[in-house]
């Protein structure tokens, strides 16, 4: 016992210490810009630590599709822009104010890299900081693509960026007159006015699940909403041709992988609520068929529950049929 | 639920789904067989209670070992194995013909899918005729049963009628059974097959042959398409084949002539108003499981819409 008394009134001190500091209250919380360097210090080596360790066995997917680029450029000049600045302009005057401050991203991305830990940045957040995460808990594959346009965000001049991320406008993403044209970004004129009101609602409460449109969405009021709609959908007809597998399975399905026909909903007989998919963006689709068997009905959305079982065991090789058959 | 619980509970006190009732010709064969070892059973456990309560209170009377080792030899060795010999022959009598014997008077398709069962008939233009959940055949007649499965391992067994028989994915199974009384009986799934296991039931209705002959006329006829907007514009025809109406899917159950059936939902409740409403609005509520998606999010009007429809396919 007295061999152990040396380790034993050393742990007592140790926790007693631990428990002294924050009640003493000498660590200062202040956010003024002079203080003392020594806590930023130690909270921002705990946050480094603190990701790299979380980050150590995240698979980084392949990055270099620059659709990936053009997707989260908007939601980066939408939500980003604002604390750590873009190729079109250093940030905001309220952010400069924050402490910790905000990184500037044009200069110092090196400091966050390599990938897996910027991902895991962007999709958490850091605690004591301004940073949140994610606004969906589910879209990894949102978060991914700002990842990749982060990696390529320092080499681009204003000009560039300005025409990539657009002002954050629908129109931005979804074309002048939503006819799309921006890869992986859906086209809304082929869709019936509901179908985009009851989207945009879910979008806004999180019903239905992506980072980026509820960024967008959260502003919007159902007068706006009602505008949108109208504004933007409008039933356009596309008539997709050809005799391919995708024809075969959106006409009868694949019975023996419980897959249900997809025309029966999403072709001219179906539920104006149901989406139509002819004419749509083929990257898009692709994306939504994937979502759907990989989060089923936590993808969200109204008929997310239909959507999740039709699908069935729809195989990758099929889904490249399907949206390249409806796709444009 | 409690109405298709207690109606399973209840079905062992009817003749509806009990080997003990036998009404067909395999089923016969198996009662005969348990009635005649329930019965050598209790000869014999009496005859051993009998021993054993004279061994304990008996007269302790010195036997002599000619007589001991004859006890043992005739009670021990030669009546168990003569009587299990007969009782072997007897099974193996009632085994079915393997190697398919002379041609059956019908064949019928079942494919076993979770949780449903899928029939298939020749029409009376040799058309394949498909229905769901619900077995017709004629009284008298030797059916031949041609089993197949989608998914994983089902079993198919009318207690009524016969033994049961396995459904492997892969893999064609053949069951011969001959109905030789008219009635409504009940068939099982009999192989755990997953969580809506004991929601994959049907009824097997023997028909006297003449009304086996309209039933199947009307089963080969289109379906009325009188009121199918809502159904088509639900999707369902995604899925479900109404003939005359949607051809496209076939994922799920043929629902051409679905309100003639007397269950719904492979045999979980009995076919109302009510329970096609319940169902459609949430299939997941009252079978776990079930491949078909909840169809809450459409309004009452659509959904009243459908049903309206689906209570026309007569």
């Amino acid at each position: 016992m007295t061999k152990l008394r040396p380790f034993i009134i050393g742990a007592v001190g140790g926790v007693l210490g631990l428990a002294i500091l924050p009640i003493s209250g000498l660590l200062n919380f202040s956010a003024d810009p002079a203080q003392s360097d020594l806590t930023d210090l130690y909270f921002r080596l705990a946050s480094r630590q603190s990701i790299a360790l979380r980050s150590f066995d995240l698979t980084v997917p392949p990055l270099d599709d620059p659709a990936m680029v053009q997707r989260a450029s908007g939601h980066y000049e939408l939500v980003c822009a604002t604390c750590h600045g873009s190729p079109a302009g250093p940030p905001e005057r309220l952010a400069q104010e924050l402490s910790p401050q905000p990184p500037l991203l044009m200069q110092q991305m090196e400091r966050w890299r390599p990938d897996a830990r910027l991902f895991w940045t962007v999709r958490h957040g850091i605690r004591r900081t301004a940073m949140p995460g994610w606004p969906s808990d589910v879209r990894d594959d949102e978060v991914w693509d700002m990842v990749a346009f982060l990696g390529v965000m320092a080499e681009m001049d204003a000009s560039q960026y300005r025409a990539m991320a657009g002002a954050a406008r629908c129109t931005d993403c979804h074309g002048e007159n939503g006819e799309g044209g921006v890869a992986g970004q859906p086209r809304l004129d082929i869709q019936d006015p509901q179908y985009i009101a009851a989207a945009l609602r879910a979008f806004r409460d999180g019903t239905r699940e992506s980072g980026t449109m509820k960024a967008v969405a959260a502003q919007l009021d159902e007068t706006a909403i009602a505008e949108l709609a109208t504004k933007f959908g409008r039933s356009t007809k596309f008539e997709p041709d050809g005799a391919t597998r995708g024809a075969e399975i959106a006409r009868t399905g694949i019975p023996q992988a419980d897959v249900a026909a997809c025309d029966s909903c999403h072709g001219e007989t179906g539920n104006p609520h149901y989406p139509r998919l002819a004419g749509q963006d083929t990257t898009y689709l692709l994306r939504q068929l994937k979502l759907f068997a990989e989060l089923g009905i936590e993808r969200g959305g109204p008929y997310a529950n239909i959507m999740a079982h039709a699908i069935g065991n729809l195989s990758e090789e099929d889904m490249h049929a399907v949206a390249e058959w409806y796709g444009e | 639920m409690l109405l298709a619980s207690s109606a399973v509970l209840l079905a062992a006190c009817n003749g509806e789904q009990s080997m003990l009732h036998p009404a067909g010709e395999q089923a016969e064969g198996l009662a005969t067989l348990f009635w005649v070892m329930a019965a050598a059973g209790v000869v014999i456990w009496c005859v051993v209670m009998g021993a054993a309560i004279y061994a304990v209170l008996g007269k302790k009377r010195p036997r002599s070992e000619r007589f001991a080792d004859r006890f043992i030899f005739f009670g021990g060795v030669a009546f168990p194995t003569v009587t299990l010999a007969a009782l072997l022959v007897f099974g193996l009598a009632l085994l079915p013909n393997w190697a398919g014997g002379d041609e059956p008077d019908m064949r019928v398709h079942v494919t076993g899918e979770q949780f449903w069962w899928r029939f298939a008939y020749k029409g009376p233009s040799g058309e394949r005729i498909e229905t769901a959940n619900e077995l017709h055949l004629p009284v008298g007649a030797n059916v031949e049963f041609v089993l197949d499965s989608t998914d994983v391992i089902h079993s198919f067994w009318i207690p009524a009628l016969g033994g049961k028989m396995d459904l492997i994915p892969g893999r064609t199974n053949v069951l011969r059974l001959k109905p030789t009384k008219a009635g409504v009986y009940r068939g099982v799934c009999a192989e755990f097959c997953g969580p809506s296991h004991a929601f994959m039931a049907f009824p097997a209705i023997v028909h006297p042959v003449a009304d086996f002959q309209s039933w199947l006329e009307a089963e080969a006829l289109p379906a009325n398409p009188a009121g199918s907007e809502a159904f088509i514009a639900a999707g369902c025809g995604g899925c479900h084949t109404v003939r005359g109406v949607s051809e496209a899917g076939s994922v799920g159950p043929d629902l051409t002539h679905l309100a003639r059936r007397r269950t719904l939902a492979a045999g979980t409740m009995p076919m109302t108003r009510q329970a096609l409403e319940d169902w459609i609005a949430a299939p997941s509520h009252i079978k776990p499981g079930a491949r078909m998606p909840d169809f809450a999010a459409l309004d009452d009007e659509q959904r009243d819409a459908i049903v309206q429809f689906l209570l026309g396919l007569q």
